[in-house]
């Protein structure tokens, strides 16, 4: 798998398909719109952070997501694309949901970027490869 | 010595620092935890992090405030010290009961003359500014590595308010000078360390 990370608006899904231009053929999954079973099946995947916050709104628990998101994604296709704003940069939040969401997409981030062949992170349009 | 690893929330940095307490391989390993336990939450966190630590054979100090009381005994030359972390400390040093009481029971400005919120929370950063300082100076010099826990909470362009902007400015300043003394500073990005100062990329 190769992950990429970093703030929102930083030129993520641009970079990825230029550093990866077979990606040009792939469909883009979104995690903001996509059904988890099609975001999931998808080797282009954006937004892994809304498809989080989606699922947890919809009242799945953070410790299961914690204990088997990671693992569905690489199995269903190991070797995906997957992007993901990084959102644990700020002043922890007051509220209990939105500090859950941070927390447990930082995890998930972590045991993806473990199982990563390749980690990349975008700030300001330029791609740095951290793994 | 000092090694300092920032990074977001879950992005692994706790583990990554406790890695690099570990590899030092001191005789002695010495956690600072500066939380203060409120609720179900906190509880819950502080289980976690013993999980993550439980047999690396780190004996724990709890210490919300005041480093510079503290005094581990003996010359520390086979000492690691692990502190977890700024933004706790920080937010203790700075909005930490005893202080609020202490400062009002010392506040003696004339009337007439009083001072803005904004003012006195600032003077306050400033104290816990001095006092963090002299806290850190005074681990340093009974170990031979202090690994320091920071984070990054400065990246969501909000503004709080000027409790919580002296709060940032305060954790701001202590980063730089945190960084300015670390031969090592490192930011984790999903459990990855990425190398910001001292040469190794190994943790």
């Amino acid at each position: 798998m190769i992950f990429i990370v970093g703030g929102m608006g930083q030129g993520k899904a641009e970079f990825a398909q230029e550093q990866f231009p077979e990606l040009k053929h792939e469909i883009l999954s979104d995690g903001e719109s996509a059904s988890w079973e099609e975001f999931m099946g998808a080797c282009f995947g954006m937004n892994l952070q809304a498809m989080i916050r989606r699922r947890l709104e919809n009242g799945e628990t953070s410790e299961a997501l914690e204990r088997g998101m990671a693992q569905e994604l690489l199995k269903a296709c190991p070797e995906r694309v997957i992007l993901a704003d990084e959102i644990g940069c700020g002043i922890v939040p007051v509220d209990t949901f939105s500090r859950s969401y941070r927390e447990v997409t930082g995890r998930i981030c972590c045991q993806l970027a473990r199982e990563s062949k390749e980690v990349w992170r975008v700030v300001a349009g330029i791609g740095q490869r951290i793994k | 010595m000092i090694y300092l690893v920032s990074g977001g929330s879950g992005s692994g940095k706790s583990a990554c620092a406790e890695e690099m307490a570990v590899l030092a391989g001191g005789a002695e390993l010495v956690y600072i935890a500066t939380m203060e336990v409120i609720g179900e939450e906190g509880k819950r966190k502080v289980c976690r992090h013993q999980r993550l630590r439980a047999g690396k054979g780190f004996v724990t100090v709890e210490c919300p405030r005041n480093l510079q009381e503290i005094n581990l005994g003996g010359c520390g030359e086979e000492r690691v010290i692990l502190l977890e972390c700024i933004l706790n400390l920080a937010a203790n040093e700075l909005f930490g009961e005893d202080i609020k009481k202490a400062e009002e029971r010392g506040n003696d400005t004339p009337k007439g003359r009083e001072e803005t919120v904004e003012s006195a929370v600032l003077k306050r950063a400033k104290k816990a500014a001095e006092r963090m300082k002299e806290g850190i100076r005074n681990l340093e010099e009974q170990c031979r590595l202090l690994v320091i826990v920071s984070g990054d909470v400065f990246s969501d362009g909000v503004d709080y308010g000027e409790e919580t902007n002296a709060y940032l400015a305060l954790l701001g300043e202590m980063n730089c000078w945190i960084g300015a003394r670390a031969s090592k500073v490192v930011e984790v990005v999903c459990g990855i360390p990425v190398r910001l100062k001292g040469m190794g990329m190994e943790v």
